[in-house]
């Protein structure tokens, strides 16, 4: 690759628990919300993102790093973005949350595909509670819908 | 271990992730809260959901299996071919349903099944498991006329956002002992329930043939027509005006064996003929736009090719070998892969169908 010797320009981010995180700008900019910022001039120097806690930034950064380099191949990018989902379901629904407010579509797509893959062979119960949805069926309302589709319960995983 | 969202997820991130689950799944979800029980049904949602990226298209095989002397259903597990399909009980839901013969598709993940004993006609979505028996149409001709040849076409019309149904026979009067002039064309509406008939399509001395595949594209059906075995034209039905086009065939002057198919979402014609060695070429041509013909590749010479049965993606065509196995031919790197799936006898046995799953219902989408 080659190096070059111009300045690398940098932009500060500041997460909800006030702490700062100085990125090349180029790796900031693929947050379409903070491009945004930057293109309308309301950002100064530091970037506040009061939606986002440090916890999360540290992971959204190291997937923007990798997302921004040109050398990795297809292939290897498909790997990373495979490792990097492996986590906990309710670390995946943080950093979604920071995704849509940051607005990164690929970071977002993975990330919605893998509470897809974790949740496809759960029990609606199972889902109610990850998903904190209240069940406003009757009993009877339900086992009439349960019925419309019983061989879609074969199959399913233990709670 | 449980881990909850807290704070919610936004709608719109809500349903992302529904769109991407299986049928089977959402299904199943249905009965979680009432908001995701209509949510999934409206109709926009289930656009959204069969083009779901993850949602691909994927091949699926209906053929003759000599160790169990029964038809199976084989399904690739993804598009590169790569991988023996599942042959197992849990895709069993993908056989054709009892009393239907044979099928067509799919369009939006609908399959259109016909029965050449009784003519019953009926719509299948293997996904949902959702099967419905047509109503026949009533007959415009007195009994004394026969049914010599038929041909089927469905899609959607886009205008009014409905399913149609198109049946084209051609009949022989037994009292006169010569052909009925023109062809009959019904077609049914999905919601409506019920057929009717179009004026008779006259297409002088001329004869229409079944596509490869489900020959659907962009609010229209396309099948092949052609005089005596020459001077091929493409005939097409736009589902939403119902009229018919005649389209100019590919200039071409050699005596082949025609048809048609899809390819990239376009219309193209496989013209195949044997050299003087009894070697198979295949010439085949992509249709721009309409009436417009560009040759895209010549295949040839094939030694040991029966038929060729439709492309695979863009740069692979699927063919039956003279040993009746399916067979992927890259036109990139001249490579053929034999896939270990065999049909019966020439010509029989073997059914190919691009296959991606659906929510939309058989019953139309204005019911519930």
């Amino acid at each position: 690759m080659a190096t070059t010797t111009t300045e690398t320009k940098m932009l500060t981010l500041c997460t909800s628990d006030k702490q700062q995180f100085q990125i090349e700008e180029t790796i900031a900019l693929q947050a379409v919300t903070i491009r945004n910022m930057v293109e309308d001039e309301c950002a100064s120097n530091v970037i506040p993102l009061p939606n986002v806690n440090s916890k999360i930034m540290i992971q959204i950064i190291e997937y923007l790093k990798k997302h921004v380099d040109s050398s990795v191949s297809k292939e290897d990018m498909e790997k990373f973005d495979s490792a990097f989902v492996e986590k906990k379901l309710s670390e995946i629904f943080d950093i979604i949350l920071a995704a849509n407010y940051l607005n990164i579509k690929n970071l977002l797509d993975i990330c919605c595909q893998r509470v897809a893959d974790v949740m496809k062979n759960k029990s609606p119960e199972w889902v109610r509670r990850t998903f904190n949805i209240v069940n406003d069926f009757t009993a009877e309302e339900e086992a009439k819908i349960r019925k419309e589709h019983e061989w879609a319960f074969e199959g399913v995983d233990e709670d | 271990m449980l881990s909850t969202c807290d704070p919610e997820l936004p709608e719109d991130v809500v349903i992302e992730i529904l769109s991407r689950l299986p049928v089977k799944s959402l299904l199943r979800f249905k009965c979680v809260c009432k908001h995701w029980y209509t949510r999934t049904k409206k109709p926009s949602f289930i656009r959204e959901h069969f083009n779901q990226e993850n949602n691909q298209a994927r091949l699926l095989v209906h053929h003759y299996d000599f160790d169990t002397d029964t038809y199976v259903v084989a399904l690739f597990p993804d598009k590169t071919l790569k991988g023996m399909p599942s042959i197992h009980e849990e895709i069993d839901y993908l056989h054709i349903p009892p009393a239907m013969e044979t099928g067509i598709g799919s369009i939006d993940g609908l399959f259109f099944l016909h029965n050449g004993l009784d003519d019953n006609m009926a719509l299948w979505n293997p996904a949902t498991r959702e099967f419905r028996l047509l109503p026949a149409p009533h007959s415009i001709l007195p009994p004394y006329f026969s049914t010599i040849w038929h041909t089927f076409g469905y899609g959607l019309d886009n205008l009014a956002n409905i399913y149609k149904f198109i049946w084209i026979r051609s009949f022989w009067d037994e009292q006169m002992d010569n052909p009925y002039p023109s062809f009959v064309v019904a077609i049914y509406t999905l919601g409506s329930d019920s057929w009717r008939y179009l004026d008779p399509l006259e297409l002088p001395n001329r004869a229409i043939h079944s596509s490869l595949c489900a020959t659907y594209v962009n609010g229209a059906y396309y099948w092949l027509s052609s005089e005596n075995g020459e001077n091929h034209s493409v005939l097409s039905l736009n589902m939403t005006s119902e009229v018919f086009r005649e389209i100019q065939g590919p200039d071409h002057r050699k005596k082949t064996w025609v048809n048609l198919t899809l390819y990239n979402n376009g219309i193209a014609l496989f013209l195949c003929q044997t050299d003087m060695v009894l070697q198979f070429i295949i010439d085949i041509w992509v249709m721009k736009e309409e009436g417009c013909w560009t040759k895209l590749l010549i295949v040839k010479p094939f030694p040991e090719i029966l038929r060729p049965l439709g492309f695979w993606k863009s740069e692979d065509l699927l063919l039956e070998s003279g040993c009746l196995e399916l067979v992927l031919y890259n036109h990139d790197t001249k490579e053929t892969t034999g896939l270990g799936i065999y049909g019966f006898f020439t010509y029989c046995g073997l059914s190919i169908f691009s296959y991606k799953e659906s929510l939309v219902s058989v019953k139309g989408q204005n019911e519930d």
